[in-house]
């Protein structure tokens, strides 16, 4: 009884379809197969079908509409005015001061073919940007002289009327970025450390290193990153050789003088560590004036290892005379004691995997751990004092899935970032609190770049902001709470992967314009404020680049107008994949129900009613979490929830066939089962699930704009519903309105067209609707 | 009531139990597959000893087997008693006492005020159909029938909140004592988007199953008899209509489920719905599986009534 009143339901929600009227000729006279004949029946019952279909306002008007957008999918490249990866040049989206400048070639060697590293600034004087230096491994460096000079808007803008090559020693790999007031940095190359004088670069001081060393660690400085006056030290290493390199004043003689101290020790010579490679950059952590407190870290393939530094102090001051040397290992942790605990297999991450939670190395506070970060995205504090674990915890939550971290660093304000990879592809910004490895912001403070973050994030203080360039050559600007400021890509570096970034003005609270500067892929010094004002989301118009953004841009200079034809072809594909499966689902499992019957018939009902039932897109979004989002993924849930009601009706269908004469003839005539679900129930079901196909492309557009809205959709695809979701993360709901509703109109007229064609195929294959 | 009525509402009682059943077994198993586990999220205190994080996983029964947390999971839901809120460190119950007569008056007062105003539509304009009265009524209807909910929210939020200033833009009053007429004031947007949305749907199914009804006789026969136009209508013809009308009750509810979780999002209206999409994505076990329950009950209870309801209105139910 309950099962009957079930389908009567479903029978008079969805009237009747009888489709008798277009197929009677072939009622109880068919009784052998023939393919001719079954095709020219169809032939005639589509053209039948499509002379009513015809009449049909709503069906043609549907089908026009829904044409066009097939026509913009096919010729998005054509229609578009830009790439589908284009984004805004920074001058129309920053109001901010920039300048591009074609490194010089000199006379001698081809120098602006040669590959360029990080550009450094330096400040003069007054503490404002005064030079910006390009050097290469090949032996040449340039100095670029900095004017600044007033900007529109009344901001700081920077000239650059000269600049100068010279040559310096060959083959040096890296320029600490440490420099004094114009007097000299550090220089490492040829198994040997430079002082390189800033105004000639010459040579002023050399030590022989005796390795060559491919790490080095955060600098310790008495006073300030500006000043030679005061004390300095840092570490190297290579794979098996620990070092440190110090440099005091000696005030001992009465007058001025430099002493500098050199150190290594190599670490197979230890128990511990006999078998270990050094994998990163150690890092130095020096407490003065406390018991156990100097010392250097670093991690190797084995484990993280530290060393004692031998430091002794006079009145806060460490004493000139004595030198700082490396002592003896004073604990070792191996991976396998880190992971013992919760039996994980740590892989320590690759370029950067340990952390002291403070900066500048001038504070003592919050040097009390070391973070430690493994490959899978957890995260291990290690006390600094004896080596034991402290707390473990992961990164790895709906939002950033299977996580692979590259990089972890320590911030001014004490927090640690860490970057990475996630599994769809795209990068991982985040920022941890230091005291227990969660996520700021209650899990919130994560940003997805477009790829995997390279280097380390510089941050500015005075803004305050951090910038990270990505691996495609995309700047980003963050606010501490890993809100976007900014972003724009490198002008004319996208086609190489290198995308070197330096902050010219010191990064500590500088007054004066903060710059980053990049060589370009096509040999320019490309220089651009960070503290002007970004303008995107623009909205439409023509811009200074000379560029015209027919419906404006998004938040990352995105054209929309290329957004939303490029997202045509996506919404199709996830339209019609989807529709397509979850009809054949539905229909496979309807005619089975009603052919079969008995207990395949109530099992596939229940399974029926269950998702006929059960709240779909709470459900969906838990399979969303548990899938992750790709567009795949997004198509497989829309499937799941879709196929229930076409089953439904099919069965129901199937069963008024069942009774029908032509079934018996076959059955008479000794037809298996298989040959009367194919050839003689499926193909009469067809037009029921032709047309239920087409009303689930409608539902699974809207289905995908939403679960992208609620933050499951694919960040690596361009569709309507995640050109929503930017919207509402970067919280221009209410002020972008050529944002809004470009995409949210796309998707009323596509869902619509699918739908009103539904309509009017309704009418076609259900003669009871039509007028009368 | 008689025999068969009471037999066809025990059988649908006990097909809302089966349904319960099944959703509850196919949410644990895809929180069971979900990438991580609050476990990881107990682990991220730095007071905690390993001991006590033991303890923590004990706790919460992460030690035991997959089976048995099954039924654990099973009675807890059952007999309503979710634990404590791993990241709020609260009872569930506190977090849901305020929050689901909320949702409960948003989802129900939008089903049930699409559904009357939605029949009356429907029937008008089917009656007259091809008139302008109609073509707007379709048209709108269709546009927005297939228009995404949390844009359409996004856009009275623009419209009416933004521009005009006519509404405020938080779902929910500020102040701690408030008023009901605060409340409406607050809640109104995001009531009344609901509504239209399920409105859309109403109408359009309301004004096919009535376009059948009136090819029917007896229509005929009343008109013939010289009835009034308004007894035909409202007497003889809707009230046949809205019986199919009442058996979409399924899909509509679950439909205006979906669409009251996505505008609590929109309007940042604090219901069940903001509070599940919340735990799901900090892996607050606890809450979002208290959450998903307390969504899917609400869902199936509208079940259960719009079965008892049809019971009501169609006598073959009773009679067969």
């Amino acid at each position: 009884m309950e099962e009957k009143s079930q389908m009567a339901e479903y029978e008079e929600a969805e009237p009747p379809r009888s489709f008798s009227h277009l197929a009677q000729e072939d009622d109880g006279t068919t009784s052998v197969f023939s393919w001719k004949r079954t095709f020219a029946r169809h032939k005639k019952q589509v053209l039948a079908g499509w002379k009513i279909y015809r009449k049909s306002r709503i069906g043609m008007a549907g089908m026009i509409i829904m044409l066009s957008f097939v026509f913009m999918a096919v010729f998005a490249p054509f229609l578009t005015p830009y790439d589908p990866d284009f984004i805004a040049p920074a001058e129309d989206v920053f109001n901010a001061d920039y300048i591009s400048i074609p490194i010089p070639e000199d006379a001698a060697g081809g120098m602006a073919a040669e590959s360029w590293s990080v550009p450094m600034g330096s400040s003069g004087s007054t503490e404002a940007l005064d030079t910006i230096t390009v050097y290469s491994r090949e032996g040449h460096a340039v100095q670029f002289s900095v004017d600044l000079i007033a900007a529109e808007g009344g901001g700081v803008g920077i000239d650059i009327p000269s600049s100068e090559s010279y040559d310096i020693p060959v083959g040096i790999d890296v320029m600490l970025p440490v420099l004094f007031k114009n007097e000299m940095f550090f220089a490492i190359g040829n198994e040997a450390l430079h002082e390189l004088s800033y105004d000639t670069f010459t040579t002023s001081r050399a030590t022989e290193l005796g390795f060559e060393p491919t790490y080095y660690s955060n600098l310790w400085n008495r006073w300030s990153l500006t000043n030679t006056e005061g004390q300095l030290f840092f570490a190297m290493a290579n794979e098996t050789i620990l070092s440190i390199y110090s440099r005091t004043p000696d005030t001992s003689m009465g007058m001025s003088t430099v002493k500098v101290f050199f150190d290594k020790v190599n670490i197979s010579s230890y128990a511990e560590t006999a078998d270990d490679v050094i994998i990163a950059d150690p890092i130095i952590i020096n407490l003065a004036d406390e018991e156990n407190g100097s010392m250097v870290v670093v991690p190797t393939d084995g484990g993280v290892a530290a060393f004692e530094l031998n430091i002794s102090y006079s009145g806060g001051l460490f004493n000139t005379t004595d030198n700082v040397g490396l002592g003896d290992m004073i604990w070792y942790i191996s991976y396998e004691d880190i992971g013992d605990q919760y039996s994980r297999d740590v892989e320590p991450a690759l370029e950067q995997p340990i952390a002291i939670s403070k900066e500048n190395p001038s504070e003592k506070e919050g040097k009390n751990r070391i973070i430690f970060a493994s490959r899978d995205g957890y995260l291990y504090s290690i006390f600094r004092s004896n080596g034991t674990l402290e707390w473990s915890t992961t990164i790895a939550s709906t939002q950033i899935r299977s996580p692979e971290t590259m990089g972890i660093y320590p911030t001014y304000r004490g927090v640690i970032i860490v970057t990475g990879m996630t599994e769809p592809g795209v990068g991982f910004i985040t920022i941890v609190d230091p005291e227990n490895g969660l996520i700021e912001g209650g899990g919130t403070w994560i940003f997805t770049p477009d790829s995997a973050v390279i280097g380390r994030p510089e941050y500015v203080a005075s803004i305050p902001a951090y910038i990270f360039a990505s691996q495609e050559g995309t700047i980003y600007i963050l606010e501490e709470t890993m809100e976007l400021r900014a972003t724009f890509s490198i002008p004319g570096g996208t086609e190489t992967t290198t995308s070197y970034v330096g902050n010219i003005v010191n990064n500590i609270g500088s007054y004066q314009g903060n710059y980053f500067a990049v060589v370009t892929s096509d040999g320019k010094l490309y220089a651009q404020s960070i503290t002007g004002t970004y303008v995107a989301p623009l909205p439409p118009g023509t811009y200074p680049s000379g560029n015209t953004y027919h419906l404006g841009t998004d938040v990352f200079g995105h054209d929309i107008l290329t957004n939303l034809l490029y997202a045509t072809r996506t919404e199709l594909v996830i339209g019609i994949v989807a529709a397509v499966l979850s009809a054949v689902l539905g229909t496979i499992v309807g005619i089975m129900a009603g052919y079969y019957g008995g207990w395949i018939d109530s099992v596939l009902m229940r399974l029926t009613d269950i998702f006929l039932t059960l709240p779909m897109l709470v459900v969906a979004l838990l399979f969303a979490a548990v899938l992750g989002p790709s567009i795949l993924n997004i198509i497989i849930i829309i499937a799941i929830f879709s196929w229930a009601g076409v089953a439904r009706v099919i069965r129901a269908q199937t069963l008024t066939l069942k009774t029908r004469c032509f079934i018996d003839a076959a059955k008479v005539s000794g037809a298996s089962d298989t040959t009367i679900i194919f050839r003689h129930l499926a193909p009469n079901v067809l037009p029921l699930t032709f047309l239920y196909m087409v009303f689930i492309v409608s539902a699974a557009i809207i289905t995908e704009a939403i679960l992208a809205f609620l933050g499951m959709g694919d960040q690596t695809a361009v569709t309507w519903g995640m050109m929503l979701q930017y919207l509402k993360i970067s919280g221009n709901t209410l002020t972008a309105p050529w944002w809004l509703l470009p995409p949210g109109i796309a998707i009323t007229m596509f869902s619509l067209s699918f739908y009103m064609m539904g309509r009017a195929f309704d009418e076609v294959i259900n003669p009871r609707l039509r007028s009368r | 009531m008689d025999t068969k009525m009471k037999r066809y509402l025990v059988g649908r009682l006990v097909q809302t139990v089966i349904v319960l059943f099944s959703i509850l077994t196919i949410t644990f198993v895809l929180f069971e597959m979900l990438p991580a586990r609050p476990y990881d999220l107990l682990m991220q205190s730095p007071l905690m000893k390993p001991s006590q994080k033991e303890y923590m996983i004990r706790l919460y029964g992460f030690d035991k087997p997959v089976l048995d947390r099954y039924f654990i999971y099973m009675k807890n839901m059952l007999t309503f008693k979710f634990g404590n809120s791993i990241s709020q460190g609260r009872p569930v119950w506190d977090l849901l006492s305020a929050r689901i007569p909320r949702t409960l008056t948003l989802f129900g007062l939008s089903v049930i005020v699409s559904y009357v105003v939605g029949a009356v539509v429907g029937s008008i304009i089917a009656w007259r159909r091809g008139g302008v009265a109609d073509g707007t009524a379709v048209v709108s209807s269709l546009v927005f029938y297939n228009m995404p909910s949390f844009w359409i929210g996004l856009i009275f939020l623009f419209v009416f909140s933004f521009k005009l200033g006519w509404f405020p833009l938080t779902a929910w009053p500020q102040e701690v004592p408030y008023s009901l007429l605060d409340v409406a004031h607050h809640t109104f947007l995001p009531m009344i988007t609901l509504v239209l949305l399920s409105l859309a749907g109403t109408i359009l199914l309301m004004r096919t199953s009535m376009l059948e009804v009136i090819g029917e006789d007896y229509i005929l026969t009343a008109v013939a008899k010289g009835l009034k136009e308004r007894t035909v209508l409202f007497r003889h013809a809707a009230r046949n209509a809205t019986l199919p009308l009442a058996t979409s009750f399924v899909i509509a509810f679950a439909f205006a489920m979906g669409g009251a979780v996505v505008l609590e999002q929109v309007f940042s209206f604090p219901g069940v719905g903001l509070l599940y999409i919340r735990s799901l994505s900090q892996l607050d076990f606890p809450v979002a599986q208290a959450t998903l329950y307390i969504l899917t009950l609400m869902v199936l209870a509208g079940n259960l009534i719009a079965d008892i309801l049809y019971a009501y209105l169609d006598p073959r139910v009773r009679l067969e």
